[in-house]
């Protein structure tokens, strides 16, 4: 879907509730930062190992810390900038002023989740980046892919689940208490990896994992149910004006 | 939303409910409402928590019926609308707010400059702005495009008088130029004398008169006079049927309309009593009197 097949009003509207100057810097830089963060200060040898310099052999361990703090750090700006805000934007009404003068709800949503998601895998891909080269992980093209491929289908799932928990919940500080206690959660307990639950949520297990397709399959249900469902359930919510 | 319901000309109904309820919890704010409203022009009317901003938001699908069903001759993207306490984005500038508008909505309908008629200075934010400028911005949305319906909740809410006469005539200039259908909300009555040829009274969530404007005939006089006591007794002289009832303004003698109330005015003022203010008194105004009482 392309930006242009969404109405002016549903982008201008969005940018102005959900997609402004704070959300958009949080969601794309703030995990990665925190990730880098994570990463440099868990690798050994700090002094010459704060940045560029050259693993020469990966450590997965030290790739998983970038992963944990990524997930961990996405999952409180989504708690926040999402989960709070989609809320708070129905119950000050701002939300509903736009769906008065025509907007589409379902192009809204679905612009607004594309747009974040947008904003997740450019951050994450930049992160991986200087995660690889300044960082030093030299990860092989196929390596990069999977673990790129894994932490987006993560976000995504995490995105869905953000929108979800926001539509279950109707109510911004419920929401935001729910979505980052569950995510935390999902993230740090330790699941049995072979369980489908850590498949979905818990992408850090299957980074180096040879062909992992149900860690890959799965999210990609996961995320497009939540999704799906976070949707009929805005459809048939009432909304204050 | 099913297909829009036409009247019998065939041209699409402004509004149609069917057995309509809204409940919130146990509290039902609106109550199995049947209406049929051809007319271009519709005016809401009812005391607070009467259902007309719940109406609203079911006509424009912003909350859903607890049963039976609603329609509106007009798809959303069509409509225009100004509700009684509007979210503006305030971190916006008046010359944003007004880039915004043409950007969504298209060029201002009017040859006027709308936010030079408004006096709102461009670089104010929204949010800085007064409670009748604030109002004054959520009323372009109105004038930017091509409007086929606007639904207005009480306009005119926090204007000054001047203000009011302003915007109450770009408003019907916009109706004059796009011929665009009109709903509104209003306490106001002669606001919706102005707009509207059809209108519709609520009390608690249900529809309890609908009628036709064009229809409405005077059916009392109301007067107040220097000495009430001396108009009395020649309406007793006369045996015309009057009350008293207390005002802010004093006594008024309120009667139904008959032709012998002249000559007696006139036999009044010949004696040198003075007349303070003489109105007439339409049926739907009573109506409401009763409603608001």
């Amino acid at each position: 879907m392309k930006i242009k097949n969404f109405s002016i009003i549903v982008r201008r509207a969005s940018e102005l509730i959900i997609i402004r100057s704070p959300t958009i810097f949080t969601l794309t830089a703030f995990p990665s930062i925190a990730g880098l963060f994570l990463f440099t200060f868990s690798v050994p040898n700090a002094p010459e190992g704060m940045f560029w310099f050259r693993m020469h052999f990966i450590r997965q361990e030290y790739v998983a810390v970038f992963a944990n703090g990524f997930m961990l750090s996405l999952i409180l700006s989504l708690g926040f900038f999402l989960t709070f805000r989609w809320n708070s934007s129905i119950r000050d009404r701002s939300y509903g002023y736009w769906l008065s003068q025509g907007m589409s709800r379902i192009q809204y949503v679905v612009y607004t989740y594309l747009v974040s998601l947008a904003l997740i895998t450019f951050g994450l891909f930049i992160g991986m980046m200087l995660l690889n080269f300044p960082g030093g992980s030299q990860l092989r093209p196929l390596q990069f892919a999977q673990i790129f491929f894994l932490m987006l289908l993560g976000s995504a799932t995490y995105l869905s689940l953000a929108l979800f928990i926001a539509e279950l919940t109707k109510d911004p500080e419920t929401g935001l208490l729910v979505f980052v206690s569950i995510g935390m959660l999902l993230i740090s307990a330790q699941i049995d990896p072979r369980s489908p639950i850590a498949m979905i949520f818990d992408p850090i297990n299957y980074l180096f994992a040879p062909r992992p397709l149900l860690p890959v399959f799965l999210p990609l249900i996961a995320a497009i149910v939540l999704f799906a469902l976070a949707v009929v359930l805005h459809v048939r919510r009432d909304i204050g004006l | 939303m099913s297909e829009p319901p036409k009247t019998l000309d065939g041209t699409p109904a402004t509004l149609e409910c069917v057995d309509l309820v809204k409940t919130y919890g146990s509290r039902r704010a609106i109550s199995n409402m049947n209406v049929f409203i051809s007319s271009s022009y519709l005016g809401l009317l009812g005391p607070n928590g009467s259902g007309k901003s719940t109406l609203i938001k079911l006509m424009l699908g912003l909350i859903h019926p607890s049963s039976g069903s609603i329609n509106m001759g007009i798809p959303k993207k069509d409509m225009r609308v100004v509700p009684d306490f509007p979210n503006l984005p305030k971190h916006l500038t008046v010359d944003q707010w007004v880039g915004l508008l043409e950007e969504i909505f298209g060029e201002c309908i009017l040859t006027e400059d709308i936010q030079f008629e408004f006096g709102l200075d461009g670089t104010a934010k929204l949010g800085s702005l007064s409670a009748g400028q604030y109002r004054k911005a959520a009323l372009m949305p109105l004038f930017y495009g091509h409007p086929k319906l606007i639904v207005l909740d009480e306009p005119t809410n926090f204007l000054d008088v001047i203000a009011r006469t302003k915007v109450l005539n770009l408003i019907k200039k916009l109706i004059n130029t796009t011929k665009c259908k009109v709903i509104m909300a209003t306490h106001r009555l002669e606001e919706v004398r102005l707009f509207c040829e059809e209108v519709l009274i609520l009390k608690e969530g249900t529809s309890v008169f609908h009628s036709s404007l064009l229809q409405d005939t005077v059916i009392q006089y109301s007067i107040t006079v220097d000495d009430p006591g001396k108009l009395i007794a020649m309406l007793e002289e006369e045996n015309i049927v009057f009350r008293v009832e207390e005002s802010v303004i004093g006594l008024e003698i309120i009667l139904h309309v008959s032709s012998q109330i002249w000559s007696i005015l006139e036999r009044f003022t010949m004696e040198g009593g003075l007349i303070f203010s003489f109105s007439a008194r339409e049926k739907l105004e009573i109506i409401l009197e009763d409603l608001y009482q």
